[in-house]
């Protein structure tokens, strides 16, 4: 019973809410629909040159993170001491790119994509979080995965075989002959 | 060529005049309602209108995508600043800023703008597709939630208004 005199404050109470805001809607339709008649020019030029530098953002955006990945291959290889991870971090490397292509294609892209909510909630992310976002992606998750040791970016190597310059050639012309045949 | 540009620029303004009040109403539910934020919002709200709209396919209203274009903007942020003629890209009358102030400052209306200040953003912005008569379906599709979700989030939002006009009232009896 209590529960039941409850609800119907809650009714009554958003009733009444409701109905400030449908006769606020209908003087809202009124103002704008005066103010519609006198046309005045829109500036086209100035919203156009917006839109063109915020594309500029974004290529330009694209180009920092493919430098950042670029960058963490040649950390990975500099550091990598045996084919097996040297192949595993070119392959990190590739896919860190794609998923930060991916994240992209999902919140600055125009087309229609299968997951749609997933970017309608990306899409909610201004400019500067996205690229938080994708940097964080591309930077600390390869530091992550491979570990820090204190003294620079070593790729863990307990149960790896150092190799040496020589051996580190010998087996990128491994990798090339293989991808070759 | 040409003509064509016209044409689609035709066809933008005659859709930005008609949805001009759900603009309005989402600038002054995501804002101090003073004229100069108002007005930075519309303006941003109104460029990022013009930038989807040559690639806009009409696969769903014309309304609900404007009010996922402007809830997105307003939620985002904008950035403030101070128009000229050069950087305005829709033009304001002064009579249609009158009036918005006139409507404002309505007791009732100005309460309500009060109630959803309070609200986070999310909150606020389910709020305003419901009392447009958004149902929950097209509620979940705008704001990419599922609608169970968006049905428990009416609930708590409705629960948190009462409470938050409840105190309202308490403090003004005072």
């Amino acid at each position: 019973m209590k529960k039941e005199v409850e609800k119907m404050k809650d009714d009554v109470f958003f009733d009444e809410i409701q109905s400030i805001w449908d006769s606020h809607s209908r003087r809202m339709e009124d103002i704008t629909r005066l103010s519609g008649g006198d046309h005045h020019p829109f500036n086209y030029s100035y919203a156009n040159r917006k839109r063109r530098r915020e594309t500029w953002c974004y290529v330009l955006l694209t180009f920092c993170l493919v430098i950042a990945a670029v960058r963490w291959a040649c950390i990975m290889w500099r550091y990598a001491t045996d084919t097996t991870m040297l192949v595993l971090s070119l392959l990190v490397e590739a896919s860190f790119v794609l998923m930060a292509a991916l994240c992209l294609a999902f919140i600055f892209g125009q087309g229609r994509t299968p997951i749609r909510r997933l970017r309608a909630e990306l899409s909610q992310l201004s400019v500067s979080q996205a690229t938080y976002l994708i940097m964080a992606v591309v930077l600390i998750l390869p530091v992550m995965s491979y570990g820090h040791t204190g003294d620079g970016l070593t790729i863990k190597q307990s149960h790896t075989t150092v190799l040496n310059h020589t051996q580190r050639v010998e087996a990128v012309h491994t990798i090339t002959n293989m991808l070759k045949q | 060529m040409n003509a064509d540009r016209h044409i689609i620029e035709k066809e933008f303004e005659e859709m930005l005049y008609d949805a001009h009040s759900i603009i309005f109403k989402v600038c002054l539910a995501f804002t101090d309602q003073r004229p100069e934020n108002v007005e930075d919002l519309y303006q941003e709200i109104a460029c990022n209108l013009w930038k989807g709209w040559q690639t806009f396919r009409h696969e769903c209203a014309v309304k609900s995508w404007v009010y996922r274009v402007a809830l997105n903007t307003a939620v985002n942020g904008y950035h403030s600043r101070h128009y000229s003629d050069d950087t305005r890209f829709v033009p304001i009358t002064p009579d249609l800023y009158n009036n918005l102030t006139v409507e404002v400052d309505n007791e009732q209306v100005s309460m309500l703008y009060e109630l959803i200040a309070r609200l986070s953003a999310k909150e606020r912005k389910i709020i305003l597709l419901y009392l447009d008569g958004y149902s929950e379906k097209e509620i979940a599709e705008i704001t990419g939630k599922s609608v169970p979700a968006v049905k428990q989030a009416i609930y708590r939002i409705k629960n948190k208004m009462k409470k938050l006009y409840e105190k309202r009232s308490g403090k003004n009896e005072r």
